[in-house]
């Protein structure tokens, strides 16, 4: 009879620290040998009641959600600073009306400080597509496409605050420490790729978001989970050895590490720990390989880096994110489950994110020429390719801006009241708008939505129902959407 | 069968009465209850919240109300549902309704008032079950089982563990492992306790010795190492979430908090009783502990920078402070998630929200900052500086004898800007701005023996220079004889006239020139008596030059004129100092200085006034103007009068028979009274205001006609008020009252602000009798005060900061904007509940905890109060769950699980403990001890459980996968900080040095380029890794991946994830094969040449072994064709290395 002292209702407990995988692990077995067996003996994993059945040598191996999935693999463009809505996707034609007057009933001091007066959108709107949505004039690359794209206009924030806000749409919580979405997806699903991290976090040439690596870590999720980051300028660190180290000395080492780690598993027969590290270092081998041949992408194609807008030499940061939105497509191919890609850095008064404070206008000109094309050029190939079939693409900022300017500046305060995303790809209705903020853009009146609505959607798409999805973390059974959300489904095919 | 009976029976009953009789419920309604109602309505299901098998849930009724209306069945609920036939309300809702017989009998029932007498069963079900929780009881006495030795415990010695262990599993036909072997045991033991390797020579000589006692005697080495604390405190830091960074996107340095992690090294080294430690967490300023009160403020926190400038994100910032403060609290001493009743009733403990907010006012008067450390060294340094305190008393008695003289005489600061006392004749083309700076000529000189400090306001104006061409004039506006010293504006452009014309003009009449005398020709391009050299190119002060004495009219007018030379003209203050009548006699020597004797600004706190010694019976002091235009009535603490012919004694007490007389008094009560003047005491509560704003003055009379020669004044000599300071004022004395000479005034001190070293000071002014080293005098007492103030400022910790508490309400759903109820500080009412510790006595009976530190007043304040109460709560030996939760985070973390498998949450939802009466026989022996967590270790290290072999026996592990049941010790991966600090250890790197300020990871901190690595390492870096500045939710380059937590949620237990990055940073990381050199440095420095030597040797050190032969083989190859450090670089990569056996 099987001791148990405890069902194991604790979801995760002793995930990936179970020590007797191979019940009766053969010593003479290789690497790769080992590797296989796991392979066939991939439902000894660890039977959590609601997590993943999770293989501790193989933990990306790909698995079953909770249902039949419309989409395999997220691609998320996240515009860090808080990207207007009204100079993007959210037309107010009465706040054009009431330019330059004080607003009835508005905040007379917001996160920055005082109110000033009423602004209209900074850009001029067009109709575009059969649709016929108001999209703004700085970015018609994007607004092309509007006949295909789901918005959701109605988000809300908890925080007006960047990083609490990067927490709270990245890992739904705005403290530190969460798992972030894609940690959560991959320990859902593993991954397709076996040579290539399964989560994959694509900083900003200009530099990493305000809540850093919050927004790819793995929070209390096994850190085997976390995104790995890197972008087109950027390598994994560590990925290849020092130059010092020469080829035929890293293989001799690596030829000696796996005798004696084979020596050291044969005298601890049934020890998953010490096979699963002679697996990790095989999958160490592959990406040392994998990596750097998808990051080269020199073998793109000049049309393709002219459609991405990655041939302008004398425009680096244009380039950079143009090459980081390349990058992303082919990992996207590759099956890599999870892609974040950025768009903006730091806080830095504005100029290098959409923290558009002070003189939003110049600001955006910047980044909306940065964003838009080559944003645009990666939906669109991704959907020529037929990639957005099982791909679903996100849109999205961690919060909307005020109606109004700033007393004393040409720009806008933080607004966590009512601000756009756009979904697109599978599963993903098309030409939909979903959701409705005041006439002047201030606050989400109609199907007000929060940002864990987003995320338990973004999981549904995924097959997974963001209610079962869940880590015993410090005794309390953690979700993605914490006790909250609701899946949009207006916007759902 | 049984069950139907009484119902039988009761149906006879009731035929046979019909309604005449009382109804006997237990024999005919409680039946009907249970046979139709209690499947959904009972003890295990409670449909909408109704239960209706037992007394209480009958009449509380379910979530829509009560269900019965006693005495009246045709409004009850009940009785509508039971005879409903509606399928939508109808009761039960499937099956069969009641029979007719005994829906009449329950409408009989309950009109008849609807008796239930209560029944044991009624009460235990009353009772929450929630509150027979296991963790919720007193931890109770229990018997160590009696094990049968079987075989393979034969030969060991078990101890009361062991017998726990065994007992367990035998009842599940488990047995222990064979004892692990000698250099297993040794490397196991220090791992796990130091996380640190053993070295080869212990390893050998622990494996040689045949001593009974060895093992037992490397336990105690190991409970002695100092490397122990080490060890250890990162396992709390782990749980408190300790970091050295404030958290959130901006995530900047929390440079103090070191000193918590010191604490808490120090605290397990020398084995603080661990419920002294716990009051410390929570009350250490009470405990001379400051360091302690870390704990409570040790998660991120949003500075006021990150937080909105509206009321209520300030408000929402406020209240996650607090709530990261008790969800800290709760889980870490209680193992309490206690979180989520910040919105609603917990879900599954009986917490409630009421209680999370109680708990909430504990807090209330805990912010997030630095406070001072008033450790044992912090009191040493206090009782240094109060020895210093006589020898500066007397350095300052000596000193003060040769304070400057004050002037009688007029003392004129006539700046150029102030145009009361200046006319330009020129429009001006502006100012020239003296640079920040104290170099002289900048704004912030104090002065050197050849200059007086800037007192040109650090400003000087600038004409354009016409040679010839009056400027400007200054207008002194007095009468007499005085020295006169210049100053203008310098530049080293050399665009400033080389020779500007300083003018008299004795009748001020400019149109007149017959009474002009030029005074003086000054180079604007030098500083004052400066003749050769360059300048700077920059505005500067030329400071004073000296051109001798002049006589003025009250008319009198002095003119700056344009030189030959240059473009500019300048103008800066000027000073004139009355030549008294007299002459040069007495104080001659400073007349013919260089400088004017310009003494001290006015100081609030106290001012000497040095005259040449004069006989007098009366002094007065007589205020012109106080600080701020004249606000306030000024006030005096204290007139003091002293004659250096009675060193030290103060001739104004009224002890002593002096009176005080004054213009007029603000009270004549209270504190601010006339006798104040001269009581003796200093200090604002002591002190003397006049009735007149910026006026008024006050005298005092001595008994007789005494020679005086120095007379001290203040504000406020506690130096706590600065305000209704006299700034113009004038000291007079007289033998009869009626005519009065002055002997000191305000005029010749610099105005307040202006830079001034009163040694400098006092050096230039030295009287003809000062001693030859009185700069060497003044600069030793500058010393000691420097000395003194060093030894009394008290080092910062990053801890909780303490204030009057705010009130505490009910927040609706946790929102600040949705007050509820008021709460006062009061422990979870389950607590109380139970009985198990008498809450609000306890809490009376411990208000003096022995060893507590008072504060100034000899009392604790209300704040501390209240920490302190909940702080002896947790830390009573009655609390059923502090002692369980410690002993159980201390088995973890040797076994790498616990006895309860959720740390951190020994609630409803958490684990059950595997051996739940082990588990009690720790605590109680935990608290037994005194709380000794060394007395645990040892426990455990001593015991057979702990030093079994790690094999796994695959017939054992069919029955117990897990090793709940401890039939092998589970060897594990070393978490991150001691795989690098072996490594360290093993490349001879390590550098031992401990405590103190964090070393950085990092090569810069935040912003867009996040944290770069380090690339280049000092011996510092070279430190234990929890001597590191922990950087919040950043992973340290290299060994961050080995799941070392982020600090931002508590990590109780840590994961042990095997992952591709990891191995990409082990194997190709710069930093290992760096250390893989070093490491096979010192394999060949000890000596060793022979490849077979140095491949051994490598084994030895890294993994505690020799090579086996198939090891050597291939290493030996492998060394021959690619160096030694290829074969260290593997070592460091083994399994075997980095995992504890």
């Amino acid at each position: 009879m099987k001791f148990n002292t405890q069902p194991l209702t604790h979801a995760g407990r002793g995930l990936l620290q179970r020590r007797d995988f191979f019940a009766q692990t053969a010593s003479s077995l290789s690497a790769i040998a080992l590797t296989q067996m796991l392979n066939q003996q991939g439902l000894l994993a660890a039977d959590t009641a609601s997590g993943p059945k999770i293989d501790p040598s193989r933990p990306h191996a790909p698995r079953q959600g909770h249902y039949d999935a419309k989409a395999k693999n997220v691609l998320v463009i996240f515009c860090a600073g808080a990207c207007s809505q009204l100079e993007t996707w959210d037309y107010k034609p009465e706040l054009i009306k009431q330019d330059g007057k004080p607003m009835p009933g508005g905040p007379s001091v917001t996160f920055q400080g005082p109110a000033g007066n009423l602004a209209k959108p900074q850009y001029e709107f067009r109709p575009y597509g059969e649709t016929g949505k108001m999209v703004s004039d700085m970015i018609p690359h994007l607004a092309q496409q509007v006949d295909d794209f789901a918005f959701v206009h109605t988000l809300t924030s908890k925080t007006n605050t960047h990083g609490p806000a990067e927490n709270f749409l990245s890992t739904g919580f705005v403290q530190d420490g969460f798992p972030s979405i894609g940690a959560w997806i991959t320990y859902a699903l593993g991954s397709e790729n076996q040579d290539l991290p399964s989560f994959v976090a694509i900083p900003d040439p200009r530099g990493i978001p305000q809540a850093s690596i919050n927004n790819w870590g793995p929070g209390f999720l096994p850190a085997v989970f976390q995104g790995t980051a890197f972008n087109s300028s950027q390598p994994i660190r560590n990925l290849s050895p020092p130059a010092s180290i020469s080829g035929g000395k890293d293989l001799a080492a690596r030829d000696l590490l796996r005798r004696i780690n084979e020596e050291h598993l044969k005298l601890n027969p049934g020890d998953s720990d010490l096979a699963a590290r002679i697996a990790s270092y095989e999958l160490a081998a592959k990406m040392q390989l994998s990596v750097p041949e998808i990051s080269d992408l020199s073998t793109e194609p000049e049309h393709v880096l002219k459609m991405y807008g990655a041939d302008d030499p004398n425009d680096p940061i244009k380039t950079g994110y143009a090459r980081n939105c390349i990058l992303a497509r082919r990992l996207i191919e590759k099956g890599v489950r999870f892609v974040q890609l950025f768009n903006g850095a730091y806080a830095s008064a504005g100029r290098l994110n959409w923290d558009g404070h002070s003189a939003l206008r110049e600001q955006y000109d910047i980044h909306g020429r940065i964003m838009d094309q080559s944003s645009a050029a990666l939906i669109r190939d991704l959907r020529q390719r037929g990639l957005l079939e099982d791909t679903l693409v996100v849109w999205c900022t961690e919060f909307g801006r005020m109606p109004m300017f700033q007393k004393g500046a040409f720009g806008r305060d933080h607004n966590p009241n009512g601000f756009t995303a756009v979904l697109t790809g599978a599963g993903v209705k098309r030409g939909v708008s979903h959701g409705v903020t005041d006439e002047l853009g201030f606050k989400a009146v109609e199907n007000v939505l929060s940002i864990h609505d987003l995320n338990a959607t973004i999981l549904h798409l995924l097959g997974l129902d963001h209610t079962k999805l869940t880590f015993t973390h410090n005794g309390i059974d953690r979700r993605l959407t914490d006790v909250h959300g609701h899946v949009i489904r207006e916007i759902l095919v | 069968m049984n069950r139907l009976l009484p119902i039988l029976v009761l149906l006879a009953t009731a035929d046979a009465v019909s309604g005449q009789q009382a109804i006997d419920f237990e024999k005919t309604v409680r039946p009907i209850l249970q046979k139709h109602c209690s499947e959904c309505h009972g003890a295990k299901t409670q449909k909408s919240g109704l239960r209706l098998d037992a007394r209480h849930g009958f009449f509380k009724g379910g979530d829509g109300g009560p269900v019965v209306v006693v005495g009246k069945s045709s409004e009850s609920e009940l009785v509508r549902r039971i005879v409903s036939t509606s399928s939508d309300d109808k009761m039960p809702p499937e099956g069969t309704s009641l029979p007719p017989d005994e829906i009449e009998l329950i409408h009989r029932w309950i009109d008849a008032g609807a008796e239930w007498p209560e029944t044991d069963y009624d009460r235990e079900a009353a009772i929450d079950p929630r509150l027979k929780h296991w963790a919720f009881q007193p931890v109770q006495p229990v018997a160590v089982p009696e094990v049968s030795e079987s075989a393979e415990v034969l030969g060991r010695r078990l101890n009361e563990i062991d017998r726990f262990v065994l007992a367990k599993q035998y009842e599940h036909g488990l047995k222990f492992s064979a004892p692990a072997d000698r250099r297993t045991l040794i490397r196991r033991a220090t791992l796990d306790m130091t996380g640190l390797p053993a070295t080869p020579d212990r390893i050998a000589q622990f494996a040689n010795e045949n001593s009974a006692n060895a093992w037992s005697n490397l336990v105690e080495e190991l409970l002695a190492s100092p490397h122990y604390g080490e060890r250890w405190a990162q396992h709390w830091l782990d749980v408190i979430r300790y970091a050295d960074t404030h958290g959130f996107e901006v995530n900047t340095p929390r440079e103090n908090a070191w000193h918590y992690r010191d604490y808490v090294i120090g605290a397990l080294n020398e084995d603080k009783p661990y419920d002294q430690f716990v009051r410390e967490q929570l009350a250490g300023d009470v405990f001379n502990a400051d360091a302690a009160t870390g704990f409570m403020v040790a998660s991120a926190v949003l500075l006021p920078g990150q937080i909105g400038a509206d009321d209520v994100s300030k408000r929402l910032a406020r209240q996650d402070a607090l709530d990261e403060i008790i969800v800290g609290t709760s889980s870490t001493m209680l193992g309490l998630t206690i979180g989520c009743a910040r919105c609603h009733d917990h879900k599954f403990d009986p917490i409630t929200a009421r209680d999370y907010y109680s708990l909430q006012a504990y807090f209330a008067g805990v912010e997030y900052g630095d406070r001072p450390l008033r450790d044992a060294d912090f009191e040493k340094k206090k009782s240094q500086a109060a020895e210093l305190n006589q020898q500066i008393a007397e350095l300052q008695t000596q000193l003060q004898s040769y304070e400057p003289l004050a002037r009688a005489g007029r003392t004129l600061l006539l700046d150029e800007e102030n145009k009361a006392v200046v006319t330009y004749l020129k429009q001006e083309n502006g100012p020239g701005t003296n640079p920040a700076g104290t170099k002289p000529g900048y704004k912030d000189e104090t002065g050197t023996l050849e200059r007086v400090g800037n007192i040109s306001q650090g400003r000087y104006t600038w004409w354009n220079n016409v040679p010839g061409e009056d400027v400007m004039t200054y207008n002194p506006g007095v009468a007499g004889h005085f020295q006169l010293w210049l100053s203008w504006g310098a530049h080293g452009s050399g665009v400033h006239t080389r020779d500007a014309r300083y003018v008299l003009d004795r009748d001020g009449d400019l149109s007149t020139q017959e009474d002009q005398t030029e005074l003086a020709r000054v180079d604007q391009y030098y500083l004052a008596n400066v003749t050769e050299g360059h300048t700077e190119q920059v505005p500067l002060w030329s400071g004073l030059k000296n051109v001798g004495q002049i006589e003025l009219s009250s008319a009198s007018k002095i003119i700056l004129r344009g030189g030959d030379t240059g473009t500019g003209i300048t103008a800066d203050i000027i000073v004139l100092q009355e030549v008294p009548p007299q002459g040069l006699a007495g104080d001659g020597k400073a007349w013919l200085d260089a400088l004017p004797g310009l003494r001290a600004p006015v100081s609030p706190v106290q001012n000497i006034e040095h005259f040449t010694p004069v006989v007098a019976r009366f002094v007065r002091f007589t205020t012109f103007e106080t600080i701020n235009n004249n606000q306030h009535e000024p006030c005096l603490d204290e007139l003091e009068i002293y004659s250096s012919r009675i060193p030290g004694r103060n001739l104004a007490l009224a002890s002593a028979g002096v009176k005080p007389t004054s213009s007029g008094n603000y009270s004549d009560i209270g504190i601010h009274q006339l006798p104040h003047i001269n009581d003796g005491q200093y200090g604002n509560d002591h002190s003397w205001i006049s009735d007149q704003h910026g006026g008024g003055w006050v005298q005092l009379e001595l008994p007789e006609a005494t020679e005086i020669d120095r007379v001290f004044w203040g504000r406020d000599r506690n130096g706590k008020f600065p305000d209704r300071l006299p700034i113009r004022y004038e000291i007079t004395t007289s033998l009869d009252g009626q005519n009065w000479t002055t002997v000191a005034r305000h005029e010749d001190r610099v105005p307040m602000g202006v830079p001034f070293d009163a040694v400098q000071a006092l050096v230039r002014s030295q009287p003809a009798d000062a001693p030859a080293n009185l700069s060497e005098l003044v600069s030793e007492l500058e010393n000691l005060r420097s000395q003194k103030t060093a030894l009394e400022t008290p080092v910062m910790v990053f801890g909780g900061t303490f204030r009057e508490p705010d009130m505490t309400y009910v927040l609706q759903r946790g929102d600040p904007e949705q007050k509820m109820d008021a709460t006062t500080p009061a422990i979870p009412v389950v607590f109380a509940a139970l009985n198990s510790v008498a809450a609000e006595s306890t809490l009376d009976s411990i208000s003096s905890p022995s060893g507590a530190i008072p504060n100034n007043d000899g009392t604790l304040t209300a704040e501390q109060q209240r920490r302190l109460n909940l702080a002896n709560w947790i830390a009573s030996p009655n609390n059923p769950l502090t002692a369980r939760v410690m002993v159980n985070r201390i088995w973890l973390n040797h076994f790498g699980r616990g006895l309860v498998d959720t740390p951190s949450d020994f609630g409803v939802n958490g684990a059950k403990p595997s051996h739940p009466e082990l588990l009690d026989w720790l605590a109680a022996e935990f608290i037994r001890s005194g709380w000794s967590i060394k007395h645990m270790h040892r426990l455990i290290l001593n015991s057979a459980t702990y030093q079994q072999a790690s094999l796994i026996d695959s017939r054992a592990a069919e029955l117990d996968r897990d090793n709940e049941l401890l039939w092998r010790f589970t060897s594990r991966r070393m978490e991150s900080e001691s795989i690098r600090d072996c490594l360290l250890s093993t490349s001879g790197e390590l550098n031992l040095q401990m405590g103190g300020p964090g070393f950085s990871f990092f090569k810069s901190r935040g912003g867009l380029d996040g944290f770069p690595p380090l690339e280049e390492f000092t011996p510092n870096e070279m430190r234990r890794m929890i001597y590191s500045h922990k950087v919040r939710m950043e992973q340290v380059p290299v060994f961050g991946a080995f799941d070392c937590p982020d600090a931002g949620q508590s990590m109780p237990r840590r994961g042990r994830s095997t992952t591709a990055i990891q191995a990409l940073n082990l194997f190709n990381s710069p930093f290992v094969a760096d250390q893989s050199e070093r490491f096979a440095a010192r394999i060949v420095a000890t000596g060793a040449t022979s490849l077979e030597a140095q491949v051994s040797s490598a084994f030895e050190i890294s993994v505690g072994r020799k090579p086996s032969e198939t090891e050597k083989t291939a290493a030996e190859a492998v060394v021959r064709d690619h160096g030694l450090a290829t074969l260290c670089r593997v070592l460091f990569n083994s399994s075997e290395f980095l995992f504890i056996p």
